[in-house]
């Protein structure tokens, strides 16, 4: 049977997608490095993207993904998944903890999140990743391996001190000259 | 659960299976698009991300309630009550039991319950436009609503949205999610709408559209709309093969 095909989430779907809470992936109490991800949603004119939604999906702290929705919905501390739209002044937030790495076979993914970018103007979903400055286990990963060198910044995250002393800063470029590296998945 | 084996990259002719599915980024008709869509070639994520088994919709307990939206206000909406009604499959046409659903929809005057819709049809005070539904152990869900109102928007001069309902579906793995429209059968705006014909093939537009089913109508109460919704399947990974 074919799929069904994807449309836009459209500019209106605040109520029924996002609710309280939605960005806390990590629930307090949680044991593990808590960390803040803040960023904006640019477009080609860099201009915030404000009716964007964004679920991120992650590893725990020791790499593990939830086995089963049941497990993901079961209201444990930590869901491993997590969405999130703009505030007043463009910024989207997730509250979290730092990944694991995620070992496979033969291969060991450095701590990331995936990422899901719907808005008005998406008629599917753009995917992206999200690593971090400064992790010694950035240089073997895989899929990082899989993007040309001078694009692989746009997939790391850097620390905003400024911000804070857990807070990761990342911005989606969806077109443009720091355009983020997408993935077809 | 498939346990990775090797990083192959995405098979070449599963990423074209899904361009042949799925509308592109840029899609000129629709002007969103033009200053929204990546322009760099998307990479072929490995399938390793395929095997996530699901880290999916991690709080809050569906209550068959949110499957009414005529009953979430203290009295009932204005318009026509519809019953919309489907299976869930995935492409071998297996059921997916225990899908989240959500919608969303305008109400029955083209209106929707939101800030940012500046629309100058009246808002029903009866009506919110917001629901949640899983599937069952065979893939079936059901809702009740209000058939929602076409609505105008600015993508050109005398622009107007068909009536559709916005669906949200978390399947099995990463690899369903989808955010799709469910249109309605004979609306003449489907043939002028660049978001509903940005989807690339006549079968694929022709899913997007509900069927109208007698058995489904109520007698007395309620038209019957049927829309089946199939996922990308844990099935057309490799690992699975």
């Amino acid at each position: 049977m074919q799929r069904t095909a994807s449309q836009t989430v459209g500019p209106f779907f605040l109520d029924a997608l996002i609710h309280a809470g939605d960005e806390n992936i990590a629930k307090a109490g949680t044991s593990g490095e808590a960390m803040i991800l803040e960023g904006s949603v640019l477009d080609a004119e860099g201009t915030q993207v404000n009716d964007a939604v964004l679920e991120l999906f992650q590893a725990d702290t020791a790499g593990q993904y939830a086995l089963d929705n049941q497990q993901a919905r079961s209201g444990a501390l930590f869901s491993g998944f997590g969405r999130a739209t703009m505030d007043a002044s463009g910024k989207f937030r997730f509250n979290t903890l730092y990944p694991g790495a995620v070992r496979g076979a033969n291969t060991v993914q450095a701590p990331h999140f995936d990422l899901m970018v719907f808005a008005r103007g998406l008629l599917k979903p753009l995917v992206t990743r999200i690593y971090f400055e400064d992790d010694r286990s950035n240089a073997a990963d895989p899929v990082l391996a899989l993007v040309p060198a001078h694009r692989r910044m746009t997939l790391v995250a850097s620390r905003d001190t400024m911000a804070g002393p857990s807070v990761w800063r990342f911005d989606v470029h969806l077109q443009g000259k720091h355009e983020t590296v997408f993935f077809d998945f | 659960m498939p346990t990775m084996s090797t990083f192959a990259p995405l098979a070449e002719q599963d990423v074209e299976r899904q361009r042949a599915v799925d509308p592109p980024y840029l899609c000129d008709g629709y002007r969103s698009t033009v200053l929204r869509s990546p322009r760099e070639t998307l990479i072929a994520m490995p399938h390793a991300i395929s095997s996530l088994a699901a880290p999916v919709y991690g709080y809050g307990v569906v209550a068959p309630e949110d499957a009414d939206l005529t009953k979430q206000c203290a009295g009932e909406p204005q318009g026509e009550r519809i019953i919309v009604a489907g299976r869930v499959l995935d492409e071998g046409g297996a059921p997916i039991p225990n899908a989240l659903i959500e919608v969303w929809q305008a109400n029955a005057a083209g209106r929707y319950t939101h800030k940012g819709d500046q629309h100058g049809a009246p808002l029903d005070p009866n009506f919110i436009g917001n629901g949640r539904v899983m599937t069952d152990a065979d893939g079936h869900y059901r809702f009740v609503t209000v058939k929602p109102g076409a609505y105008p928007w600015r993508n050109h001069t005398n622009a107007w949205r068909p009536a559709h309902i916005h669906f949200s579906l978390f399947g099995l793995g990463y690899l369903s999610r989808l955010v799709t429209q469910m249109y309605f059968p004979g609306d003449p705006l489907l043939a002028l709408d660049p978001i509903f014909n940005s989807v690339p093939s006549e079968e694929g537009k022709r899913a997007l559209v509900s069927d109208f089913d007698l058995q489904l109508t109520q007698p007395e109460w309620a038209l019957g709309y049927r829309f089946d919704i199939v996922l990308r399947g844990a099935g057309t990974t490799p690992m699975e093969k």
